[in-house]
Protein backbone atom coordinates (compact mmCIF):
# COMPACT_ATOMS: atom_id res chain seq x y z
CA UNK A 1 0.00 0.00 0.00
CA UNK A 2 3.01 2.12 0.71
CA UNK A 3 4.58 1.24 -2.50
CA UNK A 4 1.64 2.57 -4.13
CA UNK A 5 1.08 5.88 -2.74
CA UNK A 6 4.69 6.63 -3.12
CA UNK A 7 4.51 5.89 -6.95
CA UNK A 8 1.37 7.76 -7.43
CA UNK A 9 1.43 10.99 -4.98
CA UNK A 10 4.48 11.86 -6.38
CA UNK A 11 3.72 11.64 -10.09
CA UNK A 12 0.07 13.37 -9.91
CA UNK A 13 1.70 16.02 -7.59
CA UNK A 14 5.17 16.58 -9.28
CA UNK A 15 2.68 17.48 -12.59
CA UNK A 16 -0.05 19.74 -10.51
CA UNK A 17 3.25 21.43 -9.22
CA UNK A 18 4.74 22.27 -12.54
CA UNK A 19 0.88 23.19 -13.98
CA UNK A 20 0.52 25.98 -11.49
CA UNK A 21 3.47 27.46 -11.68
CA UNK A 22 2.81 27.72 -15.14
CA UNK A 23 -0.81 29.38 -14.14
CA UNK A 24 -2.72 26.88 -15.90
CA UNK A 25 -5.91 26.77 -13.55
CA UNK A 26 -7.84 25.17 -15.88
CA UNK A 27 -5.74 22.09 -16.72
CA UNK A 28 -5.02 21.29 -13.54
CA UNK A 29 -8.64 20.97 -12.27
CA UNK A 30 -8.88 18.87 -15.42
CA UNK A 31 -5.76 16.81 -14.95
CA UNK A 32 -7.41 16.33 -11.53
CA UNK A 33 -11.02 15.57 -12.50
CA UNK A 34 -9.17 12.81 -14.73
CA UNK A 35 -6.54 11.40 -12.55
CA UNK A 36 -8.15 11.00 -9.37
CA UNK A 37 -10.24 8.44 -10.17
CA UNK A 38 -8.43 6.51 -11.69
CA UNK A 39 -6.41 7.02 -8.58
CA UNK A 40 -9.41 5.69 -6.72
CA UNK A 41 -9.79 3.01 -8.87
CA UNK A 42 -6.48 1.90 -8.69
CA UNK A 43 -6.98 1.91 -4.60
CA UNK A 44 -9.19 -0.36 -4.73
CA UNK A 45 -7.28 -2.73 -6.72
CA UNK A 46 -4.50 -2.65 -4.57
CA UNK A 47 -6.90 -3.41 -1.63
CA UNK A 48 -8.27 -6.56 -3.25
CA UNK A 49 -11.63 -5.26 -3.44
CA UNK A 50 -11.82 -3.53 -6.71
CA UNK A 51 -14.91 -1.63 -8.50
CA UNK A 52 -15.81 -3.98 -11.08
CA UNK A 53 -17.39 -1.24 -13.94
CA UNK A 54 -19.41 -3.73 -15.84
CA UNK A 55 -21.33 -4.77 -12.64
CA UNK A 56 -21.90 -1.17 -12.17
CA UNK A 57 -23.18 -0.37 -15.50
CA UNK A 58 -25.39 -3.88 -15.25
CA UNK A 59 -26.63 -2.37 -11.80
CA UNK A 60 -27.02 0.77 -13.26
CA UNK A 61 -29.29 -0.47 -16.21
CA UNK A 62 -31.32 -2.94 -14.27
CA UNK A 63 -32.50 0.45 -11.82
CA UNK A 64 -33.21 2.00 -15.46
CA UNK A 65 -35.39 -0.79 -16.57
CA UNK A 66 -36.87 -1.79 -13.69
CA UNK A 67 -38.07 2.29 -13.35
CA UNK A 68 -39.39 1.97 -17.13
CA UNK A 69 -41.03 -1.46 -15.94
CA UNK A 70 -39.54 -3.86 -17.96
CA UNK B 1 -6.32 16.07 -42.98
CA UNK B 2 -6.85 12.08 -43.46
CA UNK B 3 -8.13 10.15 -47.16
CA UNK B 4 -10.98 8.34 -47.62
CA UNK B 5 -8.26 5.40 -48.08
CA UNK B 6 -6.85 5.79 -44.36
CA UNK B 7 -10.58 6.35 -42.76
CA UNK B 8 -11.65 3.26 -44.35
CA UNK B 9 -8.63 1.27 -43.63
CA UNK B 10 -8.73 2.85 -40.17
CA UNK B 11 -12.52 1.99 -39.51
CA UNK B 12 -11.51 -1.54 -41.09
CA UNK B 13 -8.95 -2.27 -38.59
CA UNK B 14 -11.05 -0.56 -35.45
CA UNK B 15 -13.64 -3.31 -36.05
CA UNK B 16 -11.56 -6.30 -36.65
CA UNK B 17 -9.44 -5.33 -33.37
CA UNK B 18 -10.09 -7.44 -30.31
CA UNK B 19 -13.10 -9.18 -32.32
CA UNK B 20 -11.23 -12.01 -33.68
CA UNK B 21 -10.39 -13.02 -29.71
CA UNK B 22 -13.32 -11.80 -27.99
CA UNK B 23 -16.61 -13.05 -29.94
CA UNK B 24 -15.76 -15.80 -32.17
CA UNK B 25 -16.34 -19.13 -29.88
CA UNK B 26 -19.27 -17.78 -28.43
CA UNK B 27 -20.42 -16.93 -31.23
CA UNK B 28 -19.89 -20.20 -32.76
CA UNK B 29 -21.28 -22.13 -30.10
CA UNK B 30 -24.75 -19.99 -30.52
CA UNK B 31 -25.36 -20.35 -34.18
CA UNK B 32 -23.06 -23.66 -34.70
CA UNK B 33 -21.89 -23.89 -38.66
CA UNK B 34 -23.51 -20.87 -39.79
CA UNK B 35 -21.79 -18.73 -37.61
CA UNK B 36 -20.09 -17.32 -40.48
CA UNK B 37 -23.57 -15.68 -41.54
CA UNK B 38 -24.28 -13.56 -38.02
CA UNK B 39 -21.21 -10.94 -39.37
CA UNK B 40 -22.68 -10.63 -42.47
CA UNK B 41 -26.65 -9.90 -41.14
CA UNK B 42 -25.05 -7.62 -38.40
CA UNK B 43 -22.52 -5.59 -40.71
CA UNK B 44 -25.99 -4.80 -43.22
CA UNK B 45 -27.67 -3.55 -39.28
CA UNK B 46 -24.02 -1.54 -38.67
CA UNK B 47 -24.57 0.19 -41.84
CA UNK B 48 -28.20 1.35 -40.83
CA UNK B 49 -27.32 2.30 -37.81
CA UNK B 50 -23.70 4.16 -39.52
CA UNK B 51 -26.30 6.18 -41.89
CA UNK B 52 -27.68 7.75 -38.96
CA UNK B 53 -24.39 9.11 -38.15
CA UNK B 54 -23.52 10.29 -41.19
CA UNK B 55 -26.78 12.76 -41.59
CA UNK B 56 -25.84 13.90 -38.30
CA UNK B 57 -22.59 14.83 -39.31
CA UNK B 58 -23.12 16.19 -42.36
CA UNK B 59 -25.83 18.36 -40.73
CA UNK B 60 -22.99 19.68 -38.79
CA UNK B 61 -19.81 20.14 -41.51
CA UNK B 62 -16.55 20.03 -39.62
CA UNK B 63 -17.30 19.27 -36.18
CA UNK B 64 -16.88 16.04 -33.93
CA UNK B 65 -19.22 14.55 -31.84
CA UNK B 66 -18.48 16.58 -28.61
CA UNK B 67 -18.65 19.25 -30.86
CA UNK B 68 -21.90 18.86 -32.13
CA UNK B 69 -23.45 18.05 -28.09
CA UNK B 70 -22.58 21.59 -27.50
CA UNK B 71 -23.99 23.13 -30.26
CA UNK B 72 -27.40 21.20 -30.43
CA UNK B 73 -27.88 20.80 -26.81
CA UNK B 74 -26.13 24.11 -25.21
CA UNK B 75 -22.89 23.99 -23.32
CA UNK B 76 -23.96 22.74 -19.85
CA UNK B 77 -26.14 19.65 -21.21
CA UNK B 78 -23.52 19.23 -24.04
CA UNK B 79 -20.46 19.21 -21.96
CA UNK B 80 -22.38 16.52 -19.70
CA UNK B 81 -23.27 14.21 -22.18
CA UNK B 82 -19.89 14.48 -24.26
CA UNK B 83 -18.63 13.53 -20.22
CA UNK B 84 -20.23 10.08 -20.72
CA UNK B 85 -19.14 9.71 -24.36
CA UNK B 86 -15.66 10.50 -22.38
CA UNK B 87 -16.25 7.43 -20.00
CA UNK B 88 -17.56 5.44 -22.61
CA UNK B 89 -14.76 5.62 -25.22
CA UNK B 90 -12.52 5.05 -22.04
CA UNK B 91 -13.98 1.74 -20.61
CA UNK B 92 -14.11 0.52 -24.24
CA UNK B 93 -10.38 0.72 -24.18
CA UNK B 94 -10.14 -0.79 -20.84
CA UNK B 95 -11.79 -3.49 -22.49
CA UNK B 96 -10.00 -3.51 -25.32
CA UNK B 97 -6.59 -3.55 -22.81
CA UNK B 98 -8.33 -6.81 -20.67
CA UNK B 99 -9.22 -8.42 -23.48
CA UNK B 100 -5.31 -8.35 -24.85
CA UNK B 101 -3.67 -9.22 -21.69
CA UNK B 102 -6.23 -11.76 -21.12
CA UNK B 103 -4.72 -13.34 -24.88
CA UNK B 104 -1.18 -12.55 -23.99
CA UNK B 105 -1.01 -14.79 -20.06
CA UNK B 106 -3.28 -17.35 -21.76
CA UNK B 107 -0.75 -17.93 -25.08
CA UNK B 108 2.45 -16.16 -25.11
CA UNK B 109 3.39 -15.09 -21.43
CA UNK B 110 1.72 -16.23 -18.85
CA UNK B 111 3.71 -15.21 -16.02
CA UNK B 112 3.55 -11.38 -17.23
CA UNK B 113 1.24 -8.94 -14.93
CA UNK B 114 -1.61 -7.83 -16.98
CA UNK B 115 -0.50 -3.89 -15.97
CA UNK B 116 2.52 -4.28 -17.49
CA UNK B 117 0.55 -4.97 -20.78
CA UNK B 118 -1.85 -2.19 -20.65
CA UNK B 119 0.94 0.17 -19.71
CA UNK B 120 3.17 -0.27 -22.81
CA UNK B 121 0.25 -0.32 -24.69
CA UNK B 122 -1.15 2.77 -23.11
CA UNK B 123 2.05 5.00 -23.25
CA UNK B 124 2.80 4.36 -26.71
CA UNK B 125 -1.16 4.90 -27.89
CA UNK B 126 -0.95 8.18 -26.16
CA UNK B 127 2.13 9.09 -27.80
CA UNK B 128 1.10 8.30 -31.33
CA UNK B 129 -2.42 10.57 -30.08
CA UNK B 130 0.46 13.59 -29.54
CA UNK B 131 1.09 13.48 -33.21
CA UNK B 132 -2.26 13.91 -34.10
CA UNK B 133 -5.06 12.14 -36.74
CA UNK B 134 -2.95 12.16 -39.76
CA UNK B 135 0.06 10.47 -37.80
CA UNK B 136 -2.49 7.83 -36.87
CA UNK B 137 -3.97 7.45 -39.92
CA UNK B 138 -0.87 7.49 -41.74
CA UNK B 139 0.74 4.91 -39.94
CA UNK B 140 -2.29 2.31 -39.68
CA UNK B 141 -1.89 2.48 -43.92
CA UNK B 142 1.44 1.53 -43.51
CA UNK B 143 0.90 -1.14 -41.07
CA UNK B 144 -2.14 -2.87 -42.69
CA UNK B 145 -0.49 -4.60 -46.09
CA UNK B 146 1.62 -6.43 -43.47
CA UNK B 147 -1.09 -7.46 -41.43
CA UNK B 148 -3.19 -8.39 -44.23
CA UNK B 149 -1.01 -10.49 -46.46
CA UNK B 150 0.99 -12.71 -43.37
CA UNK B 151 -3.09 -12.84 -41.84
CA UNK B 152 -4.29 -14.53 -45.09
CA UNK B 153 -1.24 -16.74 -46.10
CA UNK B 154 -0.83 -18.39 -42.84
CA UNK B 155 -4.76 -18.64 -42.58
CA UNK B 156 -4.98 -20.39 -46.10
CA UNK B 157 -1.55 -22.16 -45.30
CA UNK B 158 -3.78 -23.80 -42.50
CA UNK B 159 -6.61 -24.41 -44.67
CA UNK B 160 -4.64 -26.36 -47.08
CA UNK B 161 -3.66 -29.02 -44.57
CA UNK B 162 -7.09 -29.40 -42.56
CA UNK B 163 -10.46 -27.53 -44.80
CA UNK B 164 -13.32 -29.78 -44.85
CA UNK B 165 -16.40 -29.15 -46.56
CA UNK B 166 -18.63 -31.34 -44.13
CA UNK B 167 -18.09 -29.13 -41.64
CA UNK B 168 -20.37 -26.70 -42.55
CA UNK B 169 -23.26 -29.94 -43.02
CA UNK B 170 -26.57 -29.46 -42.43
CA UNK B 171 -26.60 -26.34 -44.48
CA UNK B 172 -30.19 -25.26 -43.08
CA UNK B 173 -29.94 -24.84 -39.21
CA UNK B 174 -32.66 -26.83 -37.22
CA UNK B 175 -34.67 -23.90 -36.03
CA UNK B 176 -34.93 -22.55 -38.95
CA UNK B 177 -33.52 -18.92 -40.88
CA UNK B 178 -35.56 -16.76 -38.56
CA UNK B 179 -33.24 -17.75 -35.33
CA UNK B 180 -30.13 -16.67 -37.26
CA UNK B 181 -31.84 -13.57 -38.55
CA UNK B 182 -32.94 -12.91 -34.73
CA UNK B 183 -29.55 -12.66 -33.56
CA UNK B 184 -28.23 -9.64 -32.84
CA UNK B 185 -24.88 -11.04 -30.93
CA UNK B 186 -22.35 -8.76 -32.96
CA UNK B 187 -24.70 -5.58 -33.08
CA UNK B 188 -23.72 -3.85 -30.55
CA UNK B 189 -19.87 -5.28 -30.19
CA UNK B 190 -18.06 -4.34 -32.57
CA UNK B 191 -20.59 -2.25 -35.41
CA UNK B 192 -22.25 0.28 -32.37
CA UNK B 193 -18.15 1.13 -31.23
CA UNK B 194 -17.18 2.30 -34.70
CA UNK B 195 -19.01 5.46 -32.90
CA UNK B 196 -15.74 6.73 -31.63
CA UNK B 197 -14.82 7.49 -35.01
CA UNK B 198 -17.17 10.52 -35.68
CA UNK B 199 -14.14 12.07 -33.80
CA UNK B 200 -12.08 11.59 -36.27
CA UNK B 201 -14.73 11.82 -39.45
CA UNK B 202 -14.37 16.09 -39.93
CA UNK B 203 -10.61 15.23 -40.54
CA UNK B 204 -11.34 13.31 -43.80
CA UNK B 205 -10.64 15.03 -46.90
CA UNK B 206 -13.82 13.69 -48.96
CA UNK B 207 -16.69 11.93 -48.76
CA UNK B 208 -16.09 10.50 -45.28
CA UNK B 209 -19.84 8.97 -45.12
CA UNK B 210 -18.75 6.81 -48.00
CA UNK B 211 -15.27 5.68 -46.66
CA UNK B 212 -17.25 4.67 -43.37
CA UNK B 213 -19.61 2.65 -45.06
CA UNK B 214 -17.11 0.89 -46.80
CA UNK B 215 -15.26 0.48 -43.57
CA UNK B 216 -17.59 -1.40 -41.83
CA UNK B 217 -18.88 -3.30 -45.31
CA UNK B 218 -15.30 -4.35 -45.56
CA UNK B 219 -14.67 -5.65 -41.74
CA UNK B 220 -17.96 -7.58 -41.72
CA UNK B 221 -16.82 -9.55 -44.79
CA UNK B 222 -13.43 -9.58 -43.42
CA UNK B 223 -15.43 -11.39 -39.91
CA UNK B 224 -17.49 -13.04 -41.73
CA UNK B 225 -14.63 -15.30 -43.97
CA UNK B 226 -12.48 -15.64 -41.09
CA UNK B 227 -15.38 -17.47 -39.19
CA UNK B 228 -16.05 -19.14 -42.69
CA UNK B 229 -12.35 -20.08 -42.02
CA UNK B 230 -12.37 -21.55 -38.51
CA UNK B 231 -15.61 -23.81 -39.20
CA UNK B 232 -13.96 -25.55 -42.28
CA UNK B 233 -10.67 -25.57 -40.28
CA UNK B 234 -12.03 -27.08 -36.68
CA UNK B 235 -15.52 -27.70 -36.82
CA UNK B 236 -18.34 -26.63 -34.46
CA UNK B 237 -18.03 -28.58 -31.65
CA UNK B 238 -13.90 -27.94 -31.16
CA UNK B 239 -13.74 -24.11 -32.36
CA UNK B 240 -16.87 -23.26 -29.51
CA UNK B 241 -14.35 -24.68 -26.89
CA UNK B 242 -11.47 -23.07 -27.63
CA UNK B 243 -10.52 -19.69 -25.95
CA UNK B 244 -8.67 -18.48 -28.72
CA UNK B 245 -9.40 -20.18 -32.29
CA UNK B 246 -7.67 -18.14 -34.44
CA UNK B 247 -4.73 -19.13 -32.77
CA UNK B 248 -4.96 -22.55 -32.41
CA UNK B 249 -6.06 -22.89 -35.79
CA UNK B 250 -2.42 -21.54 -36.82
CA UNK B 251 -1.09 -23.47 -34.27
CA UNK B 252 -1.60 -26.70 -35.98
CA UNK B 253 0.30 -25.59 -38.87
CA UNK B 254 3.22 -28.29 -39.55
CA UNK B 255 4.55 -28.70 -42.63
CA UNK B 256 7.22 -30.72 -43.10
CA UNK B 257 8.47 -29.87 -40.26
CA UNK B 258 9.96 -26.99 -41.60
CA UNK B 259 6.63 -24.36 -41.33
CA UNK B 260 6.28 -24.30 -37.44
CA UNK B 261 5.18 -22.24 -34.43
CA UNK B 262 3.64 -19.71 -37.54
CA UNK B 263 0.93 -18.40 -34.51
CA UNK B 264 3.70 -16.02 -33.57
CA UNK B 265 2.61 -14.21 -36.80
CA UNK B 266 -0.83 -14.57 -35.74
CA UNK B 267 0.11 -12.94 -32.60
CA UNK B 268 2.09 -10.11 -33.56
CA UNK B 269 -1.17 -9.08 -36.35
CA UNK B 270 -3.56 -9.57 -33.40
CA UNK B 271 -1.19 -7.33 -31.06
CA UNK B 272 -1.06 -4.65 -34.04
CA UNK B 273 -4.95 -4.58 -34.50
CA UNK B 274 -5.73 -3.73 -30.68
CA UNK B 275 -2.89 -0.81 -30.91
CA UNK B 276 -4.73 0.44 -33.94
CA UNK B 277 -8.65 -0.04 -32.11
CA UNK B 278 -7.07 1.31 -28.51
CA UNK B 279 -5.47 4.48 -29.97
CA UNK B 280 -8.66 5.56 -31.91
CA UNK B 281 -10.33 5.13 -27.99
CA UNK B 282 -7.82 7.65 -26.73
CA UNK B 283 -7.67 9.79 -29.73
CA UNK B 284 -11.10 9.73 -28.77
CA UNK B 285 -11.61 10.33 -25.22
CA UNK B 286 -8.94 12.60 -25.29
CA UNK B 287 -10.21 14.97 -28.06
CA UNK B 288 -13.78 15.12 -26.19
CA UNK B 289 -11.55 16.44 -23.27
CA UNK B 290 -9.28 19.00 -25.68
CA UNK B 291 -12.74 20.11 -27.41
CA UNK B 292 -14.68 20.50 -23.91
CA UNK B 293 -12.36 22.15 -21.72
CA UNK B 294 -10.25 23.42 -24.08
CA UNK B 295 -7.06 23.06 -22.35
CA UNK B 296 -3.46 24.41 -23.27
CA UNK B 297 -1.29 22.02 -22.56
CA UNK B 298 -1.54 17.90 -24.01
CA UNK B 299 0.80 15.32 -22.52
CA UNK B 300 -0.33 16.34 -18.61
CA UNK B 301 -4.27 14.98 -19.92
CA UNK B 302 -2.84 11.86 -22.19
CA UNK B 303 -1.04 11.12 -18.61
CA UNK B 304 -4.46 11.41 -16.81
CA UNK B 305 -5.78 9.51 -19.27
CA UNK B 306 -3.15 6.35 -19.03
CA UNK B 307 -3.94 6.68 -15.00
CA UNK B 308 -8.13 6.46 -15.36
CA UNK B 309 -7.67 4.15 -18.39
CA UNK B 310 -4.99 1.32 -16.81
CA UNK B 311 -7.33 1.28 -13.87
CA UNK B 312 -10.22 0.66 -15.92
CA UNK B 313 -8.39 -2.12 -17.69
CA UNK B 314 -7.75 -3.62 -14.66
CA UNK B 315 -11.33 -3.48 -13.17
CA UNK B 316 -13.62 -3.63 -16.23
CA UNK B 317 -14.60 -7.07 -15.42
CA UNK B 318 -13.71 -10.00 -12.90
CA UNK B 319 -13.29 -13.15 -14.79
CA UNK B 320 -14.66 -14.38 -18.98
CA UNK B 321 -17.83 -15.98 -17.29
CA UNK B 322 -18.96 -12.64 -16.14
CA UNK B 323 -17.98 -10.69 -19.10
CA UNK B 324 -19.34 -13.32 -21.00
CA UNK B 325 -23.04 -12.87 -18.93
CA UNK B 326 -22.61 -9.40 -19.32
CA UNK B 327 -21.93 -9.18 -23.09
CA UNK B 328 -24.86 -11.55 -23.45
CA UNK B 329 -27.44 -9.58 -21.32
CA UNK B 330 -26.81 -6.36 -21.28
CA UNK B 331 -24.30 -5.06 -24.05
CA UNK B 332 -26.52 -4.63 -27.12
CA UNK B 333 -28.79 -2.37 -24.82
CA UNK B 334 -25.73 -0.67 -23.40
CA UNK B 335 -24.01 0.29 -26.65
CA UNK B 336 -27.29 0.97 -28.68
CA UNK B 337 -27.64 4.19 -25.89
CA UNK B 338 -24.44 5.39 -27.18
CA UNK B 339 -24.68 4.02 -30.65
CA UNK B 340 -28.15 5.15 -31.99
CA UNK B 341 -30.46 6.74 -28.76
CA UNK B 342 -28.23 9.54 -28.19
CA UNK B 343 -27.00 9.64 -32.08
CA UNK B 344 -30.81 9.77 -32.86
CA UNK B 345 -31.95 11.93 -30.50
CA UNK B 346 -29.49 14.68 -31.40
CA UNK B 347 -30.12 14.22 -35.02
CA UNK B 348 -33.85 14.80 -34.45
CA UNK B 349 -32.83 17.76 -32.06
CA UNK B 350 -31.06 19.33 -35.41
CA UNK B 351 -33.82 18.89 -37.86
CA UNK B 352 -36.43 19.85 -35.26
CA UNK B 353 -33.67 23.32 -34.61
CA UNK B 354 -33.60 23.63 -38.31
CA UNK B 355 -36.98 23.37 -39.50
CA UNK B 356 -38.04 26.21 -36.50
CA UNK B 357 -35.49 28.43 -37.69
CA UNK B 358 -36.19 28.45 -41.26
CA UNK B 359 -39.85 29.21 -39.87
CA UNK B 360 -38.74 31.93 -37.54
CA UNK B 361 -36.94 33.33 -40.74
CA UNK B 362 -39.84 33.21 -43.02
CA UNK B 363 -42.13 34.70 -40.56
CA UNK B 364 -39.21 37.58 -40.13
CA UNK B 365 -39.44 38.01 -43.90
CA UNK B 366 -43.03 38.72 -44.37
CA UNK B 367 -43.65 40.59 -41.42
CA UNK B 368 -41.23 43.25 -43.41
Amino acid sequence: MLAFHAWFVPLIGYVVFRLLRRRLYRDVILFLCVSVPGYGLWLGIVNHRPIIITEVIARIMDAIMKVFGS
Amino acid sequence: MISRWQFTLLINNFLLGTTLFVSIQALIQQTQQHAWIIPLWNGCLGLIVSVLWILLMRAHPGKTLAQILQEVWSRPVGTAIALLYFFHFSSIAGWVLHNMSDFMNGTIMRDTPKSVFHIMFLIVACYTVAQGAEGMARLNQLVTPFLFLPFWFVLLLAASINWNWERFLPVYPNEGWSSLFGNFAMLGYPFMETIALTMLYPYVKRSPGRAMVWGIGMAAVSISAILFMIIGLMGVERASRLTFPVYTVVQEVDIGETIVNVQSIISVVLLILIFIKLQVLIYGAHNVLQQMFRPKTQWPHLLALTILVSALAVSIYENGVQNGEFIKQYLNLYFSFYGFFLPSLLLLSTWLKNAYRRRNHGNQRRGR
